[in-house]
């Protein structure tokens, strides 16, 4: 069906934008609409389109079926091998292995006793997080954001930092995709939840069944 | 919600993502398939988050997308055969005395270059002014003028040559 315009019609990505309140050049769109009928037709049919997304499906990550032992079998006399040549003169040294400030999280995705991949959450599902982090006691959050929302499933913990260390309490998970999120904290960052850009995340989708 | 708040692709998802699958609709003309692109996409953003996550840019993947599924000669049967041309929307950019029919669209594709072919989908399906076009393609707009008067002469080719013949058929306004 072709309709015609007044003038220059204005594009589906700029009514698309004007409808979401974010065109740049919202006053001129406006003045348009109000004197085109065509571009008020399409303006009018993104406005009235009410549809939702599905859920996001996103597929497990394919295990891949190497001959692990084979690469085991390499590989384990040389970890013993370094393990006893360099431990004479380490004496005490923290054997963590963890480097630097780094942060990193590790999920755990339990359903009835049974240990799942924590790519996917499901209502029956609870997660559990394990931190490493630098030796020592640390303020650490974890949030969620999910659906534009931001939440502590679980409160602030003091950690005694290392490698993979648990934290306190367990979450489950509903709704949309989720960004799972561990960050550490000092006293100034108490208040409303907040994602910092040094926070380490990995994202849980739905399953789907 | 203003722009520049959306934060992650889940986010971008949820907010412009019924954009991003009428989009694809206007040039796929299959609801289905539009929703697997537009899922696709988000997929892999997930897995990998780019720097932007603004409706242009989004807007640019999922056109790449649209047109890389029609380049494949079985799901280019598949969609003339299951298309349903109410998903292209009203038309506002006239294409000369021709309608830019999924069918003309196929048979422009094959003679046109990706970047030519992007522009008959920024210009003639989502009515992007010659300006828009450059911007979003970041070309001159001379460049984009060059280019949208090579379309049109392939599009008079291609549709003469229908006429002539039994295939192909693009439809043609009289």
């Amino acid at each position: 069906m072709r309709i015609q315009c007044t003038n220059t019609p204005v594009s589906w990505l700029e009514l698309e934008r004007y409808v979401l309140g974010e065109s740049l050049i919202e006053d001129a769109v406006r003045e348009h609409l109000a004197e085109c009928d065509a571009c008020t037709q399409v303006s009018s049919a993104i406005a009235a389109d009410e549809r939702t997304m599905p859920a996001l499906v996103i597929p497990s990550p394919v295990q891949p079926t190497r001959a692990w032992w084979k690469w085991a079998a390499v590989l384990v006399p040389v970890a013993l091998l370094l393990v006893f040549w360099r431990s004479p003169g380490r004496g005490g040294q923290s054997s963590s292995g963890v480097k630097g400030d780094s942060l990193s999280l590790t999920l755990i995705r339990e359903r009835s006793g049974v240990l799942l991949a924590p790519t996917h959450h499901a209502p029956n599902d609870r997660f559990k997080a394990q931190v490493t982090c630098a030796p020592g006691m640390r303020m650490v959050d974890l949030v969620v954001r999910q659906d534009g929302a931001l939440n502590l499933p679980i409160p602030t913990s003091l950690v005694d930092c290392g490698n993979a260390t648990s934290m306190p309490g367990a979450f489950t998970l509903e709704g949309g995709v989720a960004e799972v999120c561990i960050q550490l904290v000092s006293e100034k960052d108490q208040g409303a939840p907040q994602v910092k850009d040094d926070a380490v995340c990995v994202i849980v989708a739905p399953e789907i069944r | 919600m203003k722009r520049g708040l959306v934060q992650t692709p889940s986010e971008a998802y949820q907010r412009y993502g019924p954009a991003l699958v009428r989009k694809a609709e206007r040039v796929l003309r299959n609801p289905d398939d539009a929703m697997d692109i537009v899922q696709g996409l988000f997929v892999d953003l997930i897995s990998r988050p780019p720097t932007s996550l603004d409706l242009p840019y989004l807007y640019s993947a999922v056109t790449n997308r649209c047109l890389n599924l029609i380049r494949n000669q079985s799901n280019r049967s598949r969609l003339l055969e299951s298309r349903q041309d109410a998903l292209r929307g009203p038309e506002r950019t006239s294409l000369g005395d021709t309608v830019l029919t999924l069918d003309l669209l196929t048979h422009l594709l094959a003679a046109l270059d990706e970047t030519s072919a992007e522009i008959v989908v920024y210009h003639y399906l989502d009515d992007l002014n010659q300006d828009e076009v450059a911007q979003q393609m970041s070309m001159s707009r001379r460049a984009v003028v060059k280019r949208l008067t090579k379309i049109r002469t392939v599009a008079r080719g291609i549709a003469r040559a229908a006429s002539q013949s039994d295939t192909p058929k693009p439809e043609l306004r009289t």
